[in-house]
């Protein structure tokens, strides 16, 4: 009985996060981002969350923390590919949530010294380049690096082991490899930063898509229901005035807003 | 004026607000740490918080950051107690930090329980891996099958890691294999 009832329970609240919302007064913005398409892909990527000068790194942790919620939602895993999540939607549409992390350890000594952290970082950086070009939304949750982020791998440190700032100042090695992505046409129609002061660094990438960002310091936990909730409103087709997450602004995403 | 208004409502801003200042660079970090340090009431604060549900509760985690930060011990035994039922596993970081070298055999017999108990969220277990591989346990075989029906790649993830930071225990010759089962885990493992 125990399980019958856990059943039903996941299938109603799948069904309550999935409904079709016909009448939404935004139908206009979600006709434009979800179009006739029956595979809907969205990328999530956690960037290198280290806690410099501290050991510690997050990301793995943050990453399985969100997928343990995303899951009880009614998401499931697919076989052979452990970033991937899929969940049934309204109009016999399916959502592709990938999900992908940056460092291989919660250590970020050991990290540095295995080979395979590179594998990791590269797949991270691919993962959020490819969503940026082909998904329908991409979202970054890491570190802004004071706008030398999106970062996917163990930052550059100075001789104290603090992250050395001023080096991503000058530098913005992240922001680059976004610009070469971000001038071509087409890609993501949504690209969410969910990283300190995000609308500040960023600004100069959000005048060209629609985005959604962190306005000021995001501690990760709320960091990471801010992407939850994102998720789920655009799977229910929330319209603005009940999108935007506490803490985030979205802009240029609604057809009827206007551009500044 | 202006300045004595914002050092008097600084001073008395809820502890997590200063929680979150001890990320926000060295300065603030050392305000906020002096600042939570002058709070009375700060430890039933933390207490209190440390029972806020939610996935996502930013003050529980935030109560984590402060007692990690001012190495509170007196949270020590609570955070044992409610770690069995916190589903983020986040609860034993903290607990890592402030285990004292005579209590590591103790902490990896209560993690060893909880890595085994039908009730443990797949986040807990990564963290109880983990924790067990930094404190050099070494998991019996058993233990590992055990956990393999119901893994979640990410437990195998961690399993995985375990398992290659000991490569030369003979007794989890061949795991390597059971814990591959998906192009990430192959490729971890290569």
């Amino acid at each position: 009985m125990r399980w019958l009832a856990l059943a039903t329970a996941a299938a109603l609240l799948a069904l309550w996060f999935t409904r079709p919302l016909a009448n939404s007064p935004c139908a206009d913005t979600y006709r434009a981002f979800y179009g006739d398409e029956r595979e809907i892909g969205m990328t999530i990527v956690f960037g290198y969350k280290d806690a410099r000068p501290a050991r510690f790194v997050g990301d793995r942790y943050e990453r399985a923390l969100l997928i343990q919620e995303l899951t009880k939602l009614g998401f499931a895993r697919v076989e052979d590919d452990d970033d991937l999540l899929t969940i049934r939607m309204d109009r016999g549409r399916r959502l592709n949530l990938r999900i992908v992390n940056s460092a291989v350890g919660p250590d970020d000594r050991e990290n540095r010294a295995t080979p395979y952290q590179k594998v990791r970082s590269a797949e991270a950086r691919r993962a959020f380049l490819d969503g940026l070009a082909r998904a329908h939304a991409v979202f970054y949750n890491g570190h802004a690096r004071v706008g030398g982020g999106p970062d996917f791998a163990p930052p550059r440190l100075t001789r104290n082991d603090h992250v050395d700032y001023a080096w991503f100042k000058r530098h913005r090695p992240g922001l680059a490899q976004l610009r070469s992505v971000l001038a071509r046409p087409g890609g993501a129609k949504l690209v969410g930063l969910f990283a300190c002061d995000a609308g500040t660094h960023f600004e100069d990438m959000l005048s060209r898509r629609p985005a959604i960002v962190a306005d000021e310091l995001i501690y990760f936990a709320d960091s990471l229901r801010v992407t939850l909730e994102t998720i789920r409103n655009l799977i229910a087709m929330k319209c603005q005035p009940d999108f935007s997450p506490a803490g985030t602004r979205v802009t240029r995403f609604f057809s009827s807003e206007k551009v500044n | 004026m202006l300045g004595l208004l914002l050092t008097f409502f600084s001073l008395h801003a809820d502890w997590a607000d200063q929680a979150r200042r001890l990320t926000a660079g060295a300065n603030a970090r050392r305000q906020a740490l002096a600042r939570l340090r002058a709070d009375p009431d700060l430890d039933r604060a933390l207490a209190a918080a440390l029972r806020e549900p939610g996935a996502f509760e930013s003050r529980r985690f935030l109560a984590l950051d402060v007692i990690s930060a001012l190495r509170r011990r007196e949270h020590l035994a609570d955070l044992l107690a409610l770690s069995a039922r916190e589903e983020s596993g986040f609860f034993y970081l903290t607990i890592n930090g402030l285990v004292e070298p005579g209590e590591l055999a103790r902490t990896a017999a209560l993690y060893r329980e909880r890595l085994a108990a039908a009730d443990t969220t797949p986040v807990a277990r990564m963290i109880l891996v983990d924790s067990l591989a930094r404190m050099s346990v070494r998991l019996e075989r058993r233990e590992i099958e055990r956990l393999l029906p119901t893994a979640t790649p990410e437990v195998k993830s961690a399993l995985l890691a375990y398992v290659r930071r000991f490569a030369n225990e003979t007794r989890y010759a061949g795991l390597t294999e059971a814990l591959t089962d998906s192009r990430q885990l192959r490729e971890q493992a290569r």
